[in-house]
């Protein structure tokens, strides 16, 4: 069975290059800013392996989102990816 | 396909080593491009300089220099990396100023690249 990541990245463009690299391994969920990436994120954190994020994004970016993510300490433990 | 991708490489498209990151697959290219121009980037970024939105200046042209280094665009990705030199130098005028050039030279590279991967689209 394959692990499910989430990608968050604001442009098309990189988010279909992204998937594409990792869909061999894995399913995966994509927002293209940081608050739709949080609640995708609070949604389906259980199943998430990984965590890819694009610093840049319009309205919450990606440092943003990764301050909100590791301030849970359950969720510390998903490897966040900045790329 | 082969001859497409001959056409892209005249062009000063690094058509090889885009390929290789998308394991060779040749019709995702050609989607991809599309994607990348159909997503209107130069649109976006002049948008946010008429709209005096920094962050938004320096995210575009960011995200325009990802892309298009990612696709092999280098025509492309030379401009968005001198705009983002100006940006992170905060001149914020000199910006201002190379948007005119900037476009020119987007959209002559458009005009050519356009009818390559248009007849090919999916």
């Amino acid at each position: 069975m394959k692990r499910t990541i989430l990608l968050a990245e604001d442009s098309v463009t990189d988010s279909e290059i992204l998937k594409h690299i990792f869909e061999e391994n894995y399913d995966s969920y994509e927002a293209s800013n940081g608050q739709e990436a949080l609640r995708i994120f609070k949604e389906f954190s259980s199943v998430l392996s990984a965590i890819i994020v694009d610093i840049h994004m319009p309205g919450m970016n990606g440092f943003s989102l990764i301050k909100s993510i590791t301030a849970d300490p359950h969720w510390r433990q998903i490897p966040i990816i900045v790329a | 396909m082969n001859d497409i991708m001959d056409q892209l490489r005249d062009l000063d498209i690094e058509v090889d080593e885009a390929l290789e990151r998308l394991s060779g697959d040749e019709k995702l290219y050609v989607k991809l491009l599309n994607t990348f121009f159909d997503e209107e980037p130069l649109k976006g970024l002049k948008a946010s300089f008429t709209s005096k939105n920094p962050s938004d200046e320096y995210r575009l042209a960011h995200n325009m220099k990802g892309s298009s280094l990612n696709l092999g665009l280098l025509p492309i990705a030379d401009l968005a990396i001198e705009m983002l030199q100006l940006l992170r130098d905060h001149k914020e005028e000199e910006a201002i100023s190379f948007l005119p050039e900037f476009e020119r030279s987007f959209n002559d590279f458009y005009a050519k690249i356009k009818p390559i991967i248009k007849e090919e689209e999916p």
